[in-house]
């Protein structure tokens, strides 16, 4: 289990991540989610020692990484796939890895079948595309069998193959038991894999519950109601402290539940031609909880 | 540590580039100390015949000079190429104590510039004795002990400055760093030399060029207490380099 206490990281007068306390549980998919600088990447950095915290501490089962005496059994990480010496091999590189972590040789062909790489094992990296480059990093976080895999952004350059494998890679994973926590810009791949969100803004924790908790709590979550007499429907429902809207023809009603409103229409004699839950997307999610959250907005496009 | 230390040497089994370079310092060392043996004449206006043995030797072992020159280049690409290519993120997730990493590096650094320096040394060795004879010159006693201190501190020099490039690319974390400081080391005393002599005396007693001169220098009535004062200062040198690589290693963020 990984403990984040007080988590702070300075820059000079910037606070890159400020004040984060979470608990990263095994056997589960955990997505880390967040705008560009918001301090994902810095947060992963320091859970495996290559940043070091301003204040605040990360333990990796009661010790600090740092400590550990096989660090590669407990966490596996991809933070940069380019970041590996080009002119290796990937059977090469592999095979370094293994031998500085005193890793068995049989795991470089099982990471080399397990991410589709046999094939182009003994082609230099620097040929390599930017999703073999990925398959690559994953091998490496998986070299040591560790009880946690951190990737960052690891559906970067992946082609519609490569993200449903990885899909499946990771609930494998998480069956296994281990704890993966992924972070990515592409939130419909989040939504499609983790059990439990984490959205970070501006370094603070701003959300951290199941996909199921977040689309209950969210504001964009909302029941559509179509009736016979919608102006019946809204005044009933307004009395019953629900948000109604008009939309098309029908009604958007917010702070009530569905049942509930079938049963005030019911009790009104009021016949429901349709009424249904809409569920965000997660991207709709994310917009409004990290609403006002962002660092670099973009200000559109120049007229020419 | 042994892990690790062996990975380098896979590492550069693995990559032509550094395989290459290693060929390509054999060959030049051993190029220029032959160029130097046989330009004596123009560049000490004597015949080889006319010098001793030992003043061969001397000469023809300049080609060692050539090896510090190249294991310094070679070190501090090595090390500053897990920075540049951020390779230093996979290296210090499997290892995170940074420490460990550290040294593990300026072990191997010892290692192979060791390795490199002996073999090339006993090859210049062989080239010297080969050509001594073909002039009919008096060969040089192997197991004559100055002789051999001075082949010590001649298979030392490359090591020693190796050692400094390490250290300062992992301070600059970058190869121009670690070339620059041990670079400048090594030629800063041929600068403070045209200072006036009550200045550039006591300065260049604490610079490492001494020390390793004391190596060859050396007569057998003065080899106890020279030699600990020689060493003495390498240590000193490699000693305060290396703490401060490591403090600024420890320290930085990746």
């Amino acid at each position: 289990m990984i403990k984040l206490d007080n988590l702070t990281k300075k820059y000079g007068d910037k606070t890159v991540v400020n004040q984060l306390s979470l608990t990263l549980k095994p056997g589960v998919v955990t997505g880390l989610l967040g705008p560009n600088g918001s301090g994902k990447s810095t947060t992963m950095k320091m859970i495996i020692s290559l940043v070091h915290p301003t204040f605040g501490n990360v333990t990796v089962g009661e010790k600090k990484y740092s400590d550990l005496l096989k660090p590669t059994a407990k966490i596996g990480t991809l933070i940069d796939p380019s970041a590996v010496d080009n002119n290796l091999t990937a059977r090469q590189h592999l095979s370094l890895i293994s031998t500085a972590a005193n890793i068995n040789k049989s795991r470089v062909d099982k990471m080399l079948k397990i991410t589709g790489l046999e094939m182009a094992q003994n082609k230099k990296i620097k040929d390599y595309s930017l999703g073999m480059k990925q398959r690559l990093g994953i091998a490496t976080a998986l070299m040591g069998n560790p009880e946690t895999v951190i990737l960052d952004e690891p559906f970067n350059g992946l082609d519609v193959d490569g993200i449903k494998w990885l899909r499946k890679l990771f609930n494998q994973l998480a069956a296994e038991g281990k704890a993966v926590i992924v972070s990515s810009h592409l939130m419909s791949e989040i939504q499609a894999v983790a059990d439990r969100i984490i959205i970070i803004g501006q370094g603070k924790l701003l959300a951290d519950m199941t996909m199921e908790e977040m689309n209950k709590k969210s504001l964009s979550s909302y029941i559509y109601v179509k009736t016979n007499n919608i102006d019946k429907m809204s005044r009933v429902l307004t009395e019953n402290q629900a948000m109604v809207q008009q939309l098309n023809q029908g009604l958007e009603v917010r702070n009530i539940e569905a049942r509930e409103g079938g049963q005030l229409a019911y009790d009104h004699h009021i016949v429901v031609y349709e009424l249904k839950e809409v569920q965000p997307t997660l991207e709709e999610l994310f917009t409004e909880i990290t609403y006002g959250k962002v660092d670099y907005v973009s200000q559109g496009v120049e007229n020419k | 540590m042994m892990h690790l230390i062996k990975t380098d040497f896979k590492k550069i089994t693995y990559l032509s580039g550094y395989r290459n370079f290693l060929i390509a310092t054999f060959l030049l060392s051993i190029l220029f100390g032959i160029t130097f043996l046989f330009t004596i004449d123009i560049t000490q206006g004597k015949k080889l015949t006319e010098l001793s043995s030992i003043e061969v030797l001397d000469i023809t072992l300049l080609g060692i000079d050539v090896t510090a020159i190249m294991l310094i280049i070679f070190t501090a690409n090595l090390i500053s190429k897990e920075f540049t290519t951020g390779a230093i993120h996979t290296s210090l997730a499997i290892t995170p104590l940074r420490r460990k990493y550290f040294m593990s590096k300026i072990l191997f650094i010892a290692i192979l510039s060791f390795l490199v320096s002996i073999t090339l040394t006993c090859f210049i060795f062989a080239i010297n004795q080969f050509v001594l004879s073909i002039y009919n010159l008096d060969r040089l006693p192997l197991f004559e002990q100055t002789l051999f201190i001075k082949l010590i501190g001649i298979i030392i020099m490359p090591i020693f400055y190796s050692l400094l490039s390490a250290a300062g690319a992992f301070y600059m974390k970058s190869a121009s760093g670690g070339i620059t400081y041990a670079l400048g080391v090594m030629f800063l005393p041929a600068l403070i030399k045209m200072f006036p002599a009550n200045f550039s005396d006591v300065t260049l007693s604490i610079f490492p060029e001494k020390s390793l001169h004391m190596f060859s220098e050396i007569n057998t009535n003065s080899i106890s207490s020279s030699l600990i004062y020689a060493v003495l200062i390498l240590m000193l040198w490699i000693l305060i380099s290396c703490s401060l690589g490591i403090r600024k290693f420890k320290k930085s963020n990746f």
